[in-house]
């Protein structure tokens, strides 16, 4: 299956961020495939409020269709919707610091994240310093990087998405062929 | 409310929640409750302590604790349950013990508030309302567990 990209912009780095066209989200968000977005909530940084900021854009204005939020206190308590999006779909832990608590949180489901961002590191490399914002309600620069943030978070979602739909369709069509050869 | 002088401290174990429209409340109403009380307030997420984070760990250990649930699952109190059972948290006269319990929907009951049509995103001043009334209820009893200390 050949997967076309369109609208390709190149950062200020000189590197090509892809956009993936809308119409093939679509299409993936009707195959019911979708990725969780395992961020790090931590309350005491605006870090950790940018990243959640972040991840609401993504979920409920970028990619509101295929995209999951999960709730790490609710893992704790092993509540089953979570549970089943970190098993069941892609996941992409989005950390504040090293410390890395969505993956540890998906490690205890046995799972490793398909993708981790490191915010704090790309927030350092977008010259974003987040330490003089409020954890409480984010300031103008918090919500430039809640932004910049879910741009990130987008382009790791629509890789995984592809990816998704590549692996679904490889075993789909393997068990086609299977299929198949036991019938002929 | 007048600001107690006391240097004591509590930590509050909030709800730290991303997916229910509640979780922003519990988050907001801990961080509101710390501006008012920055002397004597530390916040840490319920998942932050969930996984063992040192400075969480330390602190709840430290010091007494107020948890803020924000629904049915009530993951505030479970982290703490599995934390006390796992040896992680222990509970002695000085840290580690819990002094209140806040759970949202009854504070909205007994406020008569609602946050129904709010945004999780973004709380407009209905929402906010929720917020002031989730911290007025752990300065509280903060300030209660600071009167009954000095006395």
């Amino acid at each position: 299956m050949r997967v076309r990209d369109a609208g390709n912009t190149v950062g200020k780095s000189g590197q090509v961020k892809r956009r993936t066209c809308p119409c093939l989200i679509r299409a993936i968000a009707d195959r019911g495939v979708k990725v969780c977005l395992m961020p790090c909530l931590g309350l005491e940084d605006a870090i950790g409020t940018a990243v959640r900021q972040a991840c609401y854009i993504v979920a409920e204005e970028l990619r509101p269709k295929v995209t999951v939020l999960g709730c790490a206190p609710a893992l704790f308590v092993g509540a089953e919707e979570d549970i089943i999006y970190v098993l069941s779909y892609p996941v992409i832990a989005i950390e504040a610091c090293s410390y890395a608590c969505g993956t540890r949180m998906c490690r205890r489901y046995g799972k490793e994240p398909n993708a981790v961002i490191y915010a704090d590191e790309f927030l350092r490399e977008s010259g974003i310093d987040l330490g003089v914002e409020s954890n409480y309600i984010l300031g103008e620069l918090g919500q430039r990087a809640s932004k910049l943030l879910a741009e990130r978070i987008v382009e790791e979602v629509d890789r995984l998405l592809l990816s998704e739909v590549r692996r679904v369709a490889k075993v789909t069509s393997k068990q086609r062929a299977e299929g198949g050869a036991e019938g002929g | 409310m007048m600001q107690p002088s006391s240097n004591l401290k509590v930590v509050v174990v909030s709800c730290n929640g991303i997916g229910m429209l509640v979780s922003t409340a519990a988050r907001l109403g801990a961080l509101r409750a710390q501006q008012l009380r920055p002397q004597n307030i530390i916040v840490w997420g319920a998942a932050t302590l969930g996984v063992d984070y040192p400075k969480a760990v330390r602190d709840a250990n430290s010091y007494p604790l107020i948890l803020i649930d924000g629904c049915k699952p009530k993951c505030a109190s479970g982290v703490y349950s599995e934390k006390v059972k796992d040896g992680i948290i222990k509970p002695s006269d000085i840290g580690g013990k819990v002094i209140g319990r806040i759970y949202i929907p009854e504070v909205c009951v007994k406020y008569g508030l609602s946050l129904k049509g709010e945004q999780r995103s973004r709380y407009s001043e209905k929402g906010m309302k929720v917020v002031e009334a989730i911290a007025s209820e752990v300065v509280k009893l903060v300030d209660e567990f600071i009167a009954t200390c000095g006395k």
